[in-house]
């Protein structure tokens, strides 16, 4: 028996929700996806995230040449600049919501979806199923990319830009990162990390 | 936090180690501090310049609605249009929503319920996209430095603008939804 998380209705959760949907007959609040299946999917995703990152930080994002005087950008130089320019709040809040908390939540997915699909109990695994729910909304990688589309759009009548190898695996890692996630369905993943502790 | 039920006075989820409340305390008196900070923090969003451009030696301040009527001018009305939806009515809607939720649930009973979820649910999901223009500012701004013959500086407004966009996002995550239903126990539909 569980509570909604949203209005505290309880209900009873049938084995058949692990591969159907399951809403809260009070509020809607969709309670699981009842993706068992999906389950599987997510560590694959996870390892294609991490490699996607990674590639992400070290190749140029885009570059921008006018009259001949020409600069590149990294991934990490977007906050870098607003430190350079004294806003170094703002360049803070830039990086966590564009590398780190992607980081973050990269890493704690890699553990809950390798614990999920290996079976195998893992210290810290609670620790970080916990925090890959409660930051994932934090972690703003398909908002950057609009904001990516956006700044060309205003900057393509003033100079040549070229979009960088990073973008495009950046805009990879947002698809996959995102596909990890939905695919660890909370209530699927905590009874499974709950199994594995008991033994 | 992982959906399982304890006992009443146990303050640790024995399951996943999560501090357990049954409601978030105070959450309509912390909600609407930070709604009212919010609101309060849009202004210099909106009046005060996002970016600074130098462009063949001279300054130009520009705020978030003169970026909208810029593209507009530029004729890309789609860019234009979603800078404003995500800047200027998403943040509008939102407070306004957070407004009328405190309103609502601070009343004896609720009677709208469903809808009251729905809007809640709306607010948690549009938040995060009002940092588009936060994002565009920081990419112009590494992006485009090339001196004298153009470049762009961080303004005030950006740095109030984000500020807005974090604390709408921390105030609907200490709205509690369970209150919307707490007091309506003869709900009609159920």
């Amino acid at each position: 028996m569980i509570a909604c998380p949203e209005c505290d209705a309880l209900l009873n959760t049938p084995e058949a929700h692990r591969y159907k949907k399951l809403s809260c007959p009070r509020c809607q609040h969709v309670l699981s996806s009842g993706g068992e299946t999906a389950l599987a999917r997510a560590f694959p995703l996870a390892i294609s995230a991490a490699v996607l990152l990674i590639l992400s930080l070290m190749f140029p994002f885009m570059s921008f040449e006018r009259a001949g005087v020409a600069n590149e950008m990294s991934l990490i130089a977007t906050s870098f600049a607003l430190f350079k320019d004294g806003s170094t709040i703002l360049g803070m809040l830039v990086l966590v919501f564009v590398v780190a908390a992607p980081l973050v939540l990269v890493c704690c997915s890699l553990i809950v979806s390798y614990v999920v699909w290996s079976n195998k109990p893992m210290p810290g695994m609670k620790a970080a199923a916990r925090v890959l729910y409660r930051l994932a909304s934090w972690s703003m990688v398909e908002v950057f990319i609009i904001g990516v589309f956006v700044s060309l759009v205003k900057i393509a009548k003033m100079a040549n830009v070229e979009l960088g190898f990073s973008l495009w695996t950046y805009l990879a890692l947002a698809i996959c990162l995102a596909g990890a996630i939905v695919s660890l369905d909370k209530l699927l993943v905590w009874r499974r990390l709950n199994e594995l502790a008991a033994r | 936090m992982c959906h399982t039920l304890v006992e009443r006075d146990q303050r640790d989820c024995p399951q996943c180690g999560s501090r357990i409340e049954s409601r978030i305390p105070d959450s309509l008196k912390r909600t609407l501090a930070l709604t009212i900070t919010a609101t309060i923090l849009y202004i210099p969003a909106n009046v005060l310049p996002i970016t600074r451009t130098v462009y063949l030696g001279t300054l130009t301040d520009s705020t978030i609605i003169d970026g909208v009527i810029t593209l507009w001018n530029m004729g890309s009305y789609g860019i234009a249009a979603v800078i404003f939806i995500a800047s200027v009515l998403v943040p509008v809607f939102k407070l306004g929503i957070l407004y009328y939720l405190f309103f609502v649930v601070s009343r004896p009973t609720v009677r709208n319920a469903h809808q009251c979820a729905k809007l809640y649910r709306l607010t948690e999901l549009i938040g995060r996209w009002s940092m588009i223009d936060v994002f565009v500012v920081s990419i112009l701004v590494a992006l485009i430095k090339l001196g004298n013959l153009i470049s762009f500086y961080p303004g005030v407004g950006a740095l109030s603008f984000a500020a807005v966009v974090i604390v709408t996002m921390v105030a609907a995550e200490q709205f509690d939804p369970r209150l919307i239903w707490d007091s309506c126990e003869t709900d009609s539909n159920e």
